[in-house]
C-alpha cells in the first residue's frame, strides 16, 4: 500500500521541480552588447523632463549619455539581402541605442523598455568614453564603476578615450567589418605594426590604475567618415581625471620611454636624406640614483633593434662605418622623440606616466613608503627629478639590396 | 551500522590524503586572496600561505597521532576512554554542531555564488535546497563509496585549475609582483591568520582514521593532504597578484572567480572559461559538504547507536537548511564563516590536542 502511493507522489513532486527554470533566456532574446560609448549629455532637456516628473527626486552632479551597440545576428550573415532578411531591413549587423541617465545601470535597464533583446554584457569588446566625461572630476571613475561591479560583465573589454563625441566612434560604418566595435577592437591589436598606438588598455587594467596612486594613459580614438583613427593617448592625473592628450609623436616617445614597443618604424636623416628603420624589438631599463631626495636622477636606457626598411640616402649600407653612422642617427632620433615627450609630460603636464614612481616602488620599497605622498603631489619630488635618456640602435640587416641608385645617377 | 562499513574495503594512506585535500579546498579558495592581499599588501602573502600551512600541518599531525592511538574506534569512543563519558558526550555534540554549521555554510556559499554569477533570478533558497538534496543523497549511501568520489573529482579539479592558470600567464605583469620580501613579520602573521581560515577541514582525520587500513599512517596522509592545498593556494595567490596587483585583489569580492573570468583563449571560439571553473568549484564544494554531513552523522550514530542513519539525515537537513538561510547578506555571511572557524579552532583543534596530552600522560591506548 505504502509503496504504491510513494512512487507517484515522488514523480509528481519531481516533475513540478523540473518544470520551472527561473533563468531561462533564449539565445534569440539576448542583446549581445559589443560596444558602449559614454558621453556627457548635449542638452538639458531630458534632465528637465525627469525633474518635472519627479521634482523631489534627489539630484546628482553628473549625467551620462550612453550608447549601447547591440549585435543583430541576422545582419552578420553575408549576402542575406531581401527575402529571408526578416525584420532587418537595412541589413546592418548592429543597432545603436542611446539613452540618458545619471547611472549606467539605469540606462542599461531602460534599454529593456526599448528593445526586444535585453542587454547582455558578457561579450563586451569596446568601451569608448568621451573626453568631456573623462575631464570632469571623478567622471571617469564613476563611468567605470558599473562595468567593474556587474558580475555579468567581464574585465577584458578594451577602453578608449574619444577625441570628441564617443558616440560617433561606434557609429562609423567601416568597409571591412560588419560591426564597428569589432573593427575598433581589431585596430587595437595592430600595435606591433605601429609604434604610435598605445598598447591596449583593458577594463581590468583601468581598475588597477584607478586604485593605484599613479598617473596613466589610455589610447585615444578619433572618428572620421568611414573609419576611425587610433593614435595618440589621453593622459590622466593620479586623481583619475583626464588632464590632456598626447599627440602621435609624443605617444611614440612615451612608448619608447615605457618600453612598450613591439614594432613600428623610425625615421631619421642621414646626409640630408631620409632613412627608415623597421623596428623589431626594444629593450628598456631604468637606472635610478635616489641619493638626493630633492633631485632624484633617472636614466632611461633604450636599446632598439631593427632592419632597414627604406633609404633615400646614398651610402654603402654594408660598410661598418656607415652602419655605425646610421645607428647613431636613429639613436639620436629616439632620444629627440623621448625628450619631446618628457618636455610635455614631465615639465608641462607634470604627470608620471613613465611610471618612474612604480619603478621606485618595485626596487626601493622602503624609500617608496616614505615618499609615496610626496611623489606627484605634496612635495612634488617627481617634478624635481632629472630624467635622462640614452638610446642605442642595432641595425641588424639592410634588406634585400644594398643600393637602389648610384650616386652618379643623381 | 559501523560494522557494516568496516567490513568493506578500508581506505589507504593516499586516499586519506586526497580526502583531506578535498575537504580543505572549498569556499576559502575563492576569497582567501582578498583577505591575504589586505593583510600583507603584496606578493609576500605566499609566505603567509606557507606559514599557516605549516601550522595546519603541525596541528594536523597531532590530531592524526591522537586518532592513530585508537585504531578502529570512533571519536566518541576514544574521547570516552580518555576523559570519561559525560565529557565525550558534550564534546562530540559540540563537534556535531560545528560540522553541521559547516554544511550550512557550504550550501549557502553555493547558493550565494551561483546566484551572483549563474542564476540571476532563481531564488537563493531554491539553489541551496537542490544542492542540499544532492548532498543528502550522497551521504545516504555507503561511506567508502562516497569517499571514493574524492579520488574521482580531485584530479579533474586540479587539471581544470591548472588549465585556467596556464591561460592567464599572458596577463601576468612583473611590476605587480614586485617588490619581494617587503612585508613586516607582523603583517605576514596577520596574513597567515587570514589564510588559516581556508585550511579548516583537515580535522576530518579525527573521524576517518577509523576507516584507514593502517591508522599509524595518518600523519603521512596529513602531509599529502595539506601539501595539495598549500601548493594550490600559493600558485593561485601568485597568479592573482600577478594578474590583478595587490590593490585590485583587495577590492575584488571573489578574486579567484575573476581570475577565471580574465582567461581569454586565443581564437575567440570559447570565451567563457569561468563556466568550466564554476563546474569544478561546485564539485569541490560538493565533496567538502558531503564529508561534513557524513561526519555529523558518523558522530551522532556513534553516540546513539539505536537511531538509524537515514533518520539523522532527514532530521538534520531542515535544521541545516534553516541555519543556512539565516545570514541576510554577504557581510553577515562572511562573519558567519569566521565565527564557525573560530568555534572550530577550540572544538576540533584545541580540545583534541588536550585529549592527546592527557592520553600520553595517562598512557591510555586503544586496543587493536
Amino acid at each position: 500500500m505504502n509503496k504504491r502511493f510513494a512512487l507517484p507522489t515522488i514523480l509528481v513532486i519531481v516533475s513540478a521541480l523540473l518544470a520551472g527554470c527561473w533563468d531561462q533566456v533564449q539565445i534569440e532574446e539576448r542583446g549581445f552588447v559589443v560596444g558602449i560609448a559614454i558621453d556627457a549629455p548635449r542638452t538639458k532637456e531630458v534632465e528637465k523632463r525627469a525633474a518635472k516628473e519627479a521634482p523631489r527626486k534627489p539630484k546628482v552632479k553628473q549625467r551620462f549619455l550612453v550608447t549601447h551597440q547591440l549585435v543583430i545576428p541576422g545582419g552578420l550573415i553575408a549576402g542575406s539581402q531581401g527575402g529571408g532578411g526578416g525584420q532587418n531591413t537595412t541589413n546592418e549587423a548592429f543597432l545603436n541605442l542611446t539613452s540618458e541617465g545619471d547611472s549606467l545601470f539605469e540606462v542599461s535597464r531602460e534599454l529593456a523598455t526599448r528593445t526586444s533583446r535585453a542587454p547582455f554584457y558578457q561579450h563586451l569588446k569596446v568601451l569608448v568614453i568621451s573626453e568631456e566625461v573623462a575631464r570632469t572630476p571623478n567622471g571617469f571613475a564613476n563611468a567605470m564603476d558599473f562595468l567593474l561591479r556587474d558580475p555579468d560583465s567581464r574585465r577584458s573589454g578594451k577602453v578608449f578615450i574619444a577625441n570628441g563625441l564617443a558616440k560617433s566612434i561606434i557609429e562609423v560604418k567601416p568597409k571591412t567589418e560588419k560591426l564597428p566595435s569589432l573593427y575598433i577592437n581589431s585596430i587595437g591589436e595592430n600595435i606591433e605594426k605601429n609604434a604610435r598606438m598605445l598598447p591596449e588598455v583593458r577594463i581590468g587594467d583601468i581598475h588597477e590604475e584607478l586604485l593605484n596612486p599613479f598617473s596613466f594613459v589610455i589610447p585615444r580614438v578619433r572618428a572620421e567618415k568611414n573609419e576611425i583613427k587610433m593614435a595618440g593617448s589621453a593622459v590622466f592625473s593620479l586623481y583619475n581625471q583626464m588632464v590632456g592628450f598626447l599627440g602621435e609623436e609624443e605617444t611614440e616617445g612615451l612608448n619608447f620611454l615605457t618600453g612598450s614597443i613591439d614594432g613600428g618604424l623610425l625615421k631619421a636623416k642621414v646626409k640630408g636624406d631620409l632613412v627608415v628603420l623597421n623596428i623589431q624589438g626594444t629593450k628598456h631599463e631604468i637606472v635610478q640614483d635616489l641619493r638626493d631626495k630633492q633631485n632624484f636622477k633617472f636614466t632611461i636606457k633604450i636599446e632598439c633593434e631593427g632592419i632597414l626598411a627604406e633609404a633615400y640616402a646614398l651610402m654603402d649600407f654594408l660598410s661598418k662605418e656607415e652602419t655605425k653612422k646610421l645607428e647613431r642617427a636613429f639613436a639620436k632620433e629616439i632620444e629627440r622623440m623621448c625628450l619631446d615627450t618628457l618636455q610635455k609630460v614631465h615639465k608641462e603636464m607634470k604627470v608620471d606616466v613613465i611610471k618612474l614612481g612604480s619603478n621606485i616602488r618595485q626596487k626601493e620599497y622602503s624609500l617608496w613608503k616614505q615618499i609615496q605622498k610626496d611623489w606627484e603631489s605634496g612635495q612634488r619630488l617627481y617634478e624635481k627629478s632629472t630624467i635622462k635618456v640614452e638610446a642605442k640602435v642595432y641595425l641588424r640587416n639592410v634588406g634585400s639590396i644594398n643600393r637602389s641608385e648610384l650616386e652618379e645617377g643623381r | 551500522m559501523s560494522a557494516q562499513t568496516l567490513s568493506e574495503k578500508m581506505i589507504s594512506k593516499n586516499h586519506m590524503g586526497i580526502n583531506i585535500a578535498s575537504v580543505t579546498v572549498g569556499v576559502g579558495i575563492l576569497t582567501f586572496p582578498r583577505a591575504l592581499a589586505k593583510a600583507t599588501s603584496g606578493f609576500d602573502g605566499w609566505i603567509s600561505v606557507v606559514i599557516s600551512g605549516l601550522v595546519a600541518l603541525l596541528i594536523g599531525w597531532l590530531l592524526a597521532k591522537l586518532a592513530a592511538r585508537f585504531p578502529r574506534q570512533t571519536f566518541f569512543d576514544y574521547t570516552a576512554i580518555i576523559a570519561s563519558k559525560p565529557v565525550a558526550y558534550a564534546l562530540t555534540l559540540l563537534v556535531c554542531l560545528y560540522t553541521m554549521l559547516f554544511v550550512s555554510f557550504e550550501i549557502r556559499a553555493i547558493g550565494n555564488i551561483a546566484k551572483q554569477y549563474l542564476f540571476y533570478s532563481t531564488p537563493v533558497e531554491m539553489i541551496t535546497l537542490s544542492f542540499l538534496l544532492i548532498v543528502q543523497y550522497a551521504v545516504a549511501g555507503s561511506r567508502i563509496a562516497m569517499l571514493r568520489l574524492n579520488l574521482l573529482f580531485l584530479p579533474v579539479v586540479l587539471v581544470v585549475i591548472f588549465f585556467v592558470l596556464v591561460f592567464t600567464t599572458q596577463l601576468l605583469e612583473i611590476e605587480n609582483i614586485r617588490p619581494y620580501f617587503s612585508s613586516s613579520w607582523k603583517s605576514l602573521l596577520e596574513g597567515s591568520k587570514a589564510v588559516g581560515l581556508s585550511y579548516s577541514g583537515f580535522e576530518i582525520i579525527l573521524f576517518y582514521t577509523m576507516l584507514m587500513r593502517n591508522p599509524e599512517e595518518g600523519p603521512k596522509a596529513m602531509l599529502l593532504g595539506l601539501f595539495i592545498p598549500v601548493s594550490l593556494y600559493v600558485t593561485i595567490y601568485i597568479f592573482v597578484i600577478g594578474v590583478f596587483s595587490a590593490e585590485v585583489a583587495k577590492n575584488l569580492t571573489y578574486p579567484t572567480i575573476d581570475l577565471a573570468k580574465e582567461v581569454e583563449i586565443p581564437g575567440g571560439f570559447f570565451e567563457r572559461v569561468e563556466s568550466m571553473f564554476f563546474t569544478i568549484w561546485i564539485m569541490t564544494i560538493f565533496n567538502t559538504c558531503v564529508m561534513w554531513l557524513d561526519i555529523t552523522i558518523l558522530n551522532l550514530t556513534s553516540m546513539f547507536r539505536k537511531v538509524k542513519k537515514m533518520v539523522w539525515i532527514l532530521a538534520l537537513s531542515p535544521i541545516i537548511y534553516f541555519v543556512a538561510m539565516l545570514p541576510q547578506n554577504l557581510v553577515d555571511f562572511f562573519a558567519f564563516a569566521d565565527a564557525i572557524t573560530y568555534f572550530g579552532m577550540i572544538i576540533v583543534y584545541l580540545c583534541p590536542i588536550c585529549l592527546l596530552l592527557i592520553a600520553i600522560m595517562r598512557g591510555v591506548k586503544g586496543h587493536e
